[in-house]
């Protein structure tokens, strides 16, 4: 009898305990308290290195464009505007790059802006001790820099290189030099950096989950209007949608798709399509004279097979547009609209597939990773099993798929998705076409004429032309499988002002600030 | 409690031979996907509804159900296997096997499934295979320990003093006197252990470190249909049942037999 | 009871050392960190440029011996990817497993011990009913499908918690509430399991006819010959769950320490694996040798022959 008074006894207190835990948890406030100073956004991955002249795209394309700035940079459209230069002049043979540079620029240190400072940053790339990853972009390519005076820097090049604007736009980030030397190795510039950017470093969570920035006062350009980001890292995508539903974030960044349809329900909730200038494709192995995608009506039959437009309706959730090329739409220049993806035809791709020489279709593989919805392989493997190709997935993590896509082993199928960040065609297309291409294993002589014409040319206009001519032939000759745009929804409060950066994963929250004369709060 | 026992038996039997027999039961291709009818939710046509790709959540329930049930019983019992044995020996002989066993036990401690899975899957590749081998391996330690306790706790009890006093070989008391003795503890520890065993596939699915798409599998089921919660709880819920079940009645009959155990002695 | 735990020191010292080998091993043959961190643009001297920086270039027992000694002075190395100390990141995100991952076995052993006891004193009552639907539906469910609908209901439907993060005790609640109902159940099962049998014992028919009061049979005698199975029970949650919670981690963004060895592995960060790994060794050890002593003075007829 007493054991069991004492057990009820025992359980009557737990009770009361959970029934005090949900009381208090009632009291307290449910959504934060929105700051007007402050916004906070939710992002997928953690930070791991916060040295933008390090790091991969995939990195610091969250945090660049808020702690750093480059020599020229790039509009809402992707046009390069100058921003730490006031002038750019290239010489005729595009080997030499003179900038001009904007006086009384301050770092987050206090330091002044010189042409030591770029010279400085562009070591550090240089810098077998950095491991900088930015260094393949310029190593091969540089053959000296100069800094006549305090304001003037003129970079030489090895061989011509048109596109050699962009990547300075787009990974050449300046630190202060003084800062750098100080340093006791040049590992140290990740867990402090420092350079002129509208937002400076303030502190970030072990293990990366929480950076915190806060706005530079001293910027030279337009200062941002809030004065605090909290960027948290939320890898669980179902909670980065609860997140921003429950307002315990005021922006939540690359949403499944699948979640579309009901944010954009929400009414205090904008949801944001947006297009990022990178192809969803698959890469095709075509060097190899055995196997049938050597063949090009092989290549085109499997694009007739393909109905992209319901894969993106249906596996994407409708968030996406097909794409006839490799040259995404959404570049300011080099795309061309008129370049349409392949109809959906299977009768026709069984044709072409038995002028070919396989009337019952071959056996393959198609290698992918989790970046992108493994509905879409499915779907792809699904068309395909229809015109008698069968499809084999070979899921592999992220690390595996890298080191056999770099290592040209990939093949013969790898379904793979492009970062843009130097808002021109040549990166992925030299790098994936050229015939000494980084992960290319196609080679087609008039793309590679094509491509040696346009690295000798800077002007944009003529480069468009060039790299337009490129998508065609690229279409034409089904040199690889292109699915869809890729895209990346977002999801605000309604009272916080924010586009994305079109055309580019890349965050910019330069601009962001919330409406005026609005409640803050859901 | 018998009728009870008889319920439970048969609600897991059906389960088990629903798996087993899935090919007849449903003629469907359990990946054949139909982009026209996605999401329908469960009816006449489709039982459990079609998923994101139009598939038949029934057929893919019953397949998964022989991979993931295939995976727990070969697992449960490799890992009980080598792990009891491995603690009798070891509460037994003591001194230096001991000694070491429990090390290497403590090594196998340190590396969680998740991990050790990562580990293997990222030098031998993915395959249902390897994930036995992972899943074996980051289980027998529990039942090694486990054991050893219970056996530790016996190994001075009378009626083994009386049996070595009297002559008898180790193993012959292994056998004969410690083994009976540790079978509660060991079919309780089975029985709990199909579900958890259940539930590291489901861990690695989530991970993607499981069964690999687009083959079907419980745990890579309710991990794909976490998404969709709000729209198309059946995607998720569903299968979660089926699983429920299963483990619920393999852990109640455990109970029922060490129930049955307990009143015999 | 001195030289035993001496002993157990000596053979614990030689197990971390023989698992850092093996994980220095393991780890170098999962892939090349020099093929994810560099872009596909770089050449391969770009490439071995990297390695030589990360000291991978040199024959792997030199990287060990160079390992070694900086193990020594307490110096892991810094991590590939944020350049922090791998030792202390491994540390902290420790920390903060050992936070959630102690209180929900706190709360799991009270709910469980309570619940075990009383459906083995009151065999089939209503207490007992109760106890198992609990424990049952606790053990069938799977943790991570818990914590997502706990998310959905507390979160997101009903707005009284945090759907996940860091910080405050608001934070604690869910994810502990998924992770104990689980431990509790198993525990409440072994216990009941356990007092079951000890009940019908000798021991206890003597000490009631000896007309010991009931509290003082099931407590003091009952209680510590079953407690043994599950003070291992619940030390092996414990590990398990320390390491093992990857998925409650992932669905609450809580920065424990599972998921940093996950991470670290899949992003191919050596420096964390083998810090996080040399950690858990060093930890299990412990906990076991905790529980091992624990044994000896739970109960005092075990003898230490080794």
């Amino acid at each position: 009898m007493r054991t069991f008074s004492s057990v009820l006894r025992g359980l009557v207190f737990a009770a009361a305990l959970s029934g005090a835990f949900i009381e208090t948890a009632l009291a307290a406030s449910t959504a934060p308290a929105v700051d007007r100073d402050t916004v906070v956004i939710g992002v997928e991955k953690e930070f791991y290195n916060l040295d933008g002249l390090v790091a991969v795209s995939g990195d610091s394309l969250r945090y660049g464009w808020q702690i750093y700035d480059t020599l020229y940079g790039f509009d809402q459209k992707g046009n390069l505007v100058p921003r730490l230069a006031t002038s750019l002049k290239v010489s005729d043979d595009a080997r030499v790059f003179t900038y001009k540079l904007r006086p009384n620029v301050k770092f987050h240190n206090g330091a002044t802006l010189t042409s030591r400072d770029v010279k400085a940053s562009l070591e550090h790339v240089l810098d077998p001790r950095s491991k900088s990853t930015r260094r393949p972009f310029f190593a091969p390519v540089i053959d000296s820099v100069e800094t006549p005076d305090d304001l003037t820097v003129i970079f030489k090049l090895k061989e011509p290189d048109g596109a050699f604007a962009n990547k300075v736009a787009g990974y050449l980030y300046i630190i202060p030099a003084d800062y750098l030397a100080s340093l006791p190795n040049p590992d140290a510039f990740a867990q402090k950096p420092v350079s002129l950017g509208p937002y400076k470093f303030k502190s970030l969570a072990p293990g990366g989950s929480e950076l915190v920035l806060e706005r530079f006062d001293d910027y030279w350009g337009e200062k941002p209007r809030v004065k605090t980001l909290i960027f948290r890292a939320i890898t669980e995508p179902a909670s980065r949608v609860n997140a921003v539903l429950r307002g315990e974030v005021d922006l939540s960044v690359a949403l499944p798709f699948s979640d579309y349809a009901r944010l954009k329900k929400e009414s205090g909730l904008d949801v944001i399509e947006s297009r990022v200038a990178s192809p969803v494709y698959v890469r095709v192995y075509t060097n190899d004279k055995n196997s049938p995608f050597s063949n090009v009506k092989v290549r085109q039959a499997l694009s007739y097979a393909l109905d992209t437009n319901a894969i993106i309706k249906s596996v994407l959730y409708g968030v996406g547009e097909p794409l006839g090329t490799m040259i995404s739409n959404y570049y300011p220049y080099g795309a061309d609209r008129s370049i349409k993806q392949y109809p959906y035809d299977p009768a026709k791709a069984r044709t072409l597939l038995a002028e070919a020489g396989y009337p019952k279709g071959f056996d393959t593989t198609l290698n992918i990773q989790g970046d992108i919805p493994q509905g879409v392989a499915e779907a792809i493997a699904a068309y395909w099993g229809q015109v008698g190709v069968k499809v084999k997935l070979n899921r592999l993590t992220y690390a595996t798929f890298q080191r056999l896509n770099n290592t040209h082993t990939s093949g013969p199928l790898a379904l793979s998705q492009f970062t843009n960040a130097l808002y021109d065609p040549v990166h992925p297309v030299s790098g994936a076409f050229a015939s000494n291409g980084s992960w290319s294993d196609y080679s087609n002589p008039k793309v590679d004429q094509l491509l040696a014409d346009v690295s000798k040319v800077s002007d944009t206009g003529k480069r468009g032309q060039v790299f337009q001519q490129i998508g065609r032939e690229l279409h034409d000759d089904a040199a690889a499988f292109f699915i869809s745009e890729f895209t990346y929804v977002y999801a605000k409060k309604k009272t916080l002002q924010w586009q994305p950066q079109q055309g580019s994963g890349f965050l910019n929250f330069r601009s962001i600030q919330w409406a005026p004369q609005t409640v803050a709060g859901k | 409690m018998k009728a009870r026992f008889v319920v439970l038996g048969g609600v897991l039997v059906a389960i088990v031979a629903a798996s087993v027999f899935a090919p007849w039961l449903s003629p469907v291709d359990p990946n054949a996907i139909d982009l026209s009818a996605t999401f329908q939710s469960p009816g006449w046509h489709h039982w459990f509804g079609t998923d994101q790709m139009g598939r038949d959540v029934f057929t893919r329930t019953l397949y998964g159900g022989r991979i993931s049930l295939s995976i727990a019983f070969c697992a449960v019992l490799l890992a009980g296997f080598f792990g009891a044995i491995a603690g009798l020996l070891s509460a037994y002989l003591g001194g230096a096997f001991d000694a070491t066993l429990m090390r290497v036990v403590d090594a196998q401690y340190a590396l969680p499934p998740v991990f050790l899975a990562m580990l293997i899957v990222g030098i031998c590749g993915p395959s249902v295979t390897n994930i036995v081998i992972v899943v074996t391996l980051a289980n027998w330690g529990r039942f090694a320990r486990i054991i050893r306790a219970e056996a530790l706790s016996l190994r001075e009890r009378d009626f083994i003093l009386i049996a070595r006093l009297a002559g008898a070989k180790p193993l012959y008391v292994v056998w004969r006197h410690l083994l009976p003795n540790v079978r509660n503890t060991f079919a309780v520890l089975l029985t709990l252990d199909i579900g958890l065993v259940i539930f590291m596939e489901a861990a690695l699915s989530f991970v993607g470190l499981g069964v690999q798409p687009p083959d079907p599998s419980w745990g890579g089921m309710i991990a794909d249909g976490r998404n969709y919660l709000d729209t198309a709880w059946w995607l998720s819920a569903l299968p979660g049942l089926v699983l429920i079940a299963t483990v619920l009645c393999s852990n109640r009959i455990g109970e029922s037999l060490q129930r049955g155990e307990g009143a015999a002695r | 009871m001195l030289a035993y735990v001496l002993r157990r020191l000596g053979s614990a010292l030689v197990t971390v050392w023989l698992m850092s080998m093996l994980i220095f091993l393991l780890v170098r043959m999962v892939g090349d960190p020099a093929y994810l961190l560099m872009p596909p643009e770089a050449t391969e001297a770009d490439r071995q440029l990297f390695r030589e920086q990360l000291g991978l270039a040199d024959p792997v027992p030199l990287q060990y011996a160079r390992f070694l000694l900086g193990m020594l002075r307490g110096d892991m190395g810094n991590s590939f990817h944020f350049g922090a100390p791998a030792l202390s990141m491994a540390l902290t995100r420790l920390g903060s497993s050992l936070v959630l991952v102690g209180i929900s076995l706190a709360l799991a052993l009270i709910v469980g011990l309570a619940m075990g006891v009383a459906s083995a004193v009151r065999r089939d009552g209503w207490i007992d009913r109760f106890n198992t639907l609990f424990a049952v539906l606790g053990q069938a469910a799977p943790p991570f499908f818990v914590a997502l609908l706990l998310i959905r209901l507390f979160s997101v439907q009903w707005g009284w918690l945090p759907t996940g993060g860091y910080g405050s005790w608001r934070h604690l609640i869910l994810p502990v509430c998924a992770l104990a109902w689980y431990s509790a159940a198993g525990i409440a099962r072994l216990t009941r399991a356990n007092m079951l049998t000890v009940l019908d014992a000798d021991y206890i028919r003597m000490a009631r006819i000896k007309g010991l009061p009931e509290h003082v049979v099931i407590g003091t005698h009952a209680l510590r010959n079953a407690a043994l199975p599950i003070v291992a029970f619940t030390a092996s949650q414990f590990g398990v769950l320390i390491g093992g919670a990857v998925a409650i981690e992932t669905v609450f963004s809580w920065p424990g320490f599972g998921s940093l060895m996950v991470e670290a592995i899949s992003t191919l960060d050596f420096t964390v694996v083998q810090a996080a790994v040399i950690v858990s060794v060093l930890l299990f050890v412990s906990i076991n040798l905790a529980v091992d002593v624990l044994y000896a003075v739970v109960d005092p007829r075990i003898r230490y022959r080794t």
